[in-house]
């Protein structure tokens, strides 16, 4: 599968115990393909804002203030956050677990064991198509409990979600 | 697991428990020709008949006898047109109305222009409660619901003879009390909450009824303590003030001459109407209570030899609610914060196959609001075999956590004090509107500290317990079998402060509980002890030597 990563800068844990991170990096194309969501967005949410405040005075008080907020935090969002967070982002799939790490300041660790998956699917957005991207969801009955691992490299999200529908299938479901 | 078939527990969460029964023939209308569809009751017209006289009749007077002085009564031929048009409605609906049994499912279908069709599979039927208004006792009928725990699949049958809608409620949910197999005497007449359960381990031959709780007395009162009270009789006082105006009738100013309002001013009246009125709400909020949990009996059955728990209860119109016992993963209590100081509780049994909505409230409430420590025997014997998990005792958890929420709160004040300033420096508030911000500030604090104080977790058995929440204090007993993944999630305060938010996704109950703000330390032996072979995926022991404590 994808490269095998040494463990992620940070863990967690305490005297006693420690949470190892998943092994695998997404792939390195992650980074490219969320600073151009990002200006997507940015554009579409700035645009809009920009021609409120030229078109309306009278809400300019309090609406340039907003802008800028808004405008400061996409700025992370395009030069920072994507890069922060394939530093961070780790995933794995093993025979009994789908297990991932991720977020850029909050961090998440989720870990779902494979008899409790009730769906798995890869999906590729427009922007995933042209760049080679695809993105893995595995549902669970609880609506808290699925794992989304986004930017993995097309192929590998196809192998993923084959070898995890042929695990599933053989797993004994639960009930609950 | 042991749950019913695999197909109903994973499909509900998503596609709903409508259309995921294979083998059997397919739900539709057409299915089971030989099995004739049942219409209402005709006398259910006359109760339509009652309200449409209830409602006509004031508007006619008002304008034609009365001739009232402020003009034609709109209000009350509003209220004509309106009951008018119900009438119809409910005319029509009770023409196109048909309902059936068939081995398989209760079905109905309705509708004039688009035809409805719904159903409930049997072994699906969560509840079947009748209900009558008075003039549904006038005309001898009863609305019977049909709940199947999903508010897309359950249905109302408006309405059935009385005998019809009992017979068909001992047809869907047979208790023991009704099957003619011989059965022990009912445990101790008034006997106290579970007894039964300590002595009862031993299984007796024959079916039998295991009484987890019943009606008491001082139940009543508990039900006395509510701030909603004095609405119970302000809402209906208004209607009755609009209802009177067309009559010439002022009620505002006949409350305001019984309370002395021109002597005593604004406020003493105040005080002095909510002296009279708070009672009467509370006396109403009583005896709405007494008929609806008179005969309350939790009872432990095994009804076609699958064991649930049957609540049965109501004075005039008897409510019964089934719930299979395979299904529940747990118990919560929720203890809103006059509640708490006052020891009461509500009580949920947790429980898996059910989507969100009020049906399941009421098929997860197990209990009327009971004092903690009844709860908490309630609790012991519903959750059999093993010391109740509701009496573990919880661990606490790192100061930090306070910390964070007094930051919070006082971060919070600051932004809406903030915020007010700048508008009212823009002057789009008031000048002094930021003061609101400080008295928030103490509010803020309390909740904070309230917050904190109901953090708690602990493992007991085979189950691992949660306790959260500021305002509305909730504990959660949850069967680790339950537990179907794991999340940590870590901010960066977090990270400083070696603490760890854990969710616990769930198909039971609300579908995940969290558990904020634990130690690292805490959190981890916690996801360890309650799922050992998963943990092993992913949490391991600090090798000596290694690098792991100090990593943030």
């Amino acid at each position: 599968m994808a490269e095998v990563s040494r463990p992620a800068p940070s863990g967690l844990g305490s005297d006693e115990l420690v949470v190892h991170p998943p092994r695998h990096r997404l792939d390195r194309r992650f980074v490219l393909w969320r600073t151009l969501n990002a200006l997507f967005w940015a554009s579409g949410v700035l645009g809009v804002l920009t021609a409120l405040l030229v078109l309306f005075d009278g809400i300019r008080t309090w609406l340039l203030p907003i802008t800028l907020v808004v405008g400061a935090v996409y700025l992370v969002n395009i030069a920072v956050m994507p890069a922060w967070r394939y530093s961070v982002h780790r995933w794995e799939t093993s025979d009994e677990a789908v297990y991932v790490l991720q977020g850029w300041l909050t961090r998440e660790w989720r870990i779902v064991p494979i008899s409790r998956i009730q769906r798995i699917d890869a999906e590729r957005g427009l922007l995933q198509q042209a760049l080679g991207l695809a993105t893995v969801k595995v549902v669970t009955a609880s609506s808290e409990g699925g794992i989304t691992i986004e930017g993995l490299d097309a192929e590998v999200a196809e192998e993923t979600v084959r070898h995890l529908n042929r695990i599933t299938q053989a797993t004994a479901g639960d009930a609950t | 697991m042991t749950a019913g078939n695999p197909a109903s527990g994973t499909a509900t969460g998503r596609t709903g428990a409508v259309d995921d029964v294979p083998a059997e023939p397919a739900p539709a209308p057409e299915s089971h020709p030989e099995i004739p569809w049942e219409r209402l009751s005709g006398r259910t017209v006359w109760a339509d008949l009652v309200r449409l006289i209830i409602s006509v009749v004031p508007g006619v007077l008002a304008t034609a006898v009365l001739n009232t002085p402020s003009g034609p009564a709109w209000p009350l031929l509003v209220a004509s047109a309106a009951g008018i048009s119900v009438t119809v409605l409910a005319f029509l609906r009770f023409l196109k109305t048909r309902y059936r049994v068939t081995p398989e499912r209760v079905e109905r279908r309705t509708g004039w222009l688009v035809r409805k069709y719904r159903h409930v599979p049997r072994d699906r039927v969560r509840s079947v409660d009748s209900s009558a208004r008075p003039r549904h006792r006038l005309a001898g009928v009863r609305v019977v619901h049909i709940g199947s725990g999903e508010a897309r699949s359950s249905f109302t049958l408006n309405a059935l003879a009385t005998a019809t809608a009992e017979e068909l409620r001992r047809e869907l949910m047979p208790d023991v009390a009704d099957e003619p197999a011989s059965r022990p005497p009912p445990v101790g007449g008034v006997a106290p909450v579970v007894d039964a359960d300590r002595e009862a381990v031993e299984p007796e031959a024959g079916p039998q009824e295991e009484v987890l709780a019943r009606f008491r007395g001082p139940w009543v009162l508990y039900e006395m303590f509510s701030v909603w009270a004095i609405a119970l009789v302000v809402g209906p006082g208004f209607g009755l003030h609009w209802f009177l105006q067309p009559f010439g009738v002022d009620l505002l100013e006949v409350v305001g001459d019984l309370v002395g309002y021109e002597q005593r001013g604004f406020w003493w009246s105040l005080v002095l109407f909510c002296a009279v009125a708070h009672p009467l709400g509370v006396a109403g909020l009583a005896l709405a209570h007494v008929m609806a949990n008179w005969n309350f009996a939790l009872v432990r059955t095994a009804s076609k030899g699958r064991p649930a728990l049957l609540t049965r209860r109501g004075l005039l119109s008897s409510r019964t609610v089934y719930r299979d016992e395979a299904r529940i993963r747990g118990i919560e209590f929720e203890e809103p914060l006059l509640w708490r100081w006052l020891g009461l509780t509500r009580t949920k049994v947790v429980t898996t196959g059910l989507a969100g909505g009020s049906g399941e409230e009421a098929a997860a409430a197990i209990l009327p609001r009971v004092r903690l420590w009844e709860a908490r025997e309630v609790a012991a014997g519903v959750l059999t075999g093993e010391p109740s998990p509701m009496e573990a005792r919880l661990e606490r958890h790192p100061r930090g956590a306070l910390t964070r929420r007094l930051l919070w709160a006082t971060c919070g004040a600051a932004v809406v004090a903030g915020v007010l300033f700048w508008l009212g420096r823009t002057d789009v508030l008031p000048d002094r509107a930021w003061l609101i911000g400080f008295g928030i500030w103490p509010v803020a604090l309390l909740a904070a500290v309230f917050a904190y104080r109901s953090l708690g977790h602990a493992l007991s058995g085979s189950y691992l317990v949660v306790r959260r929440g500021a305002f509305s204090r909730s504990t959660v007993a949850l069967e680790t079998r339950a537990v179907i993944g794991w999340t940590l999630r870590q901010s960066i305060p977090q990270r400083i402060g070696q603490r760890v938010t854990v969710q616990i996704p769930t198909p039971a109950g609300r579908r995940h509980y969290v558990l904020p703000d634990a130690g690292t330390g805490q959190a981890l032996a916690f996801v360890r002890g309650a799922t050992p072979e998963l943990a092993a995926r992913f949490i391991a022991e600090t090798a000596p030597g290694g690098e792991s404590a100090k990593n943030g």
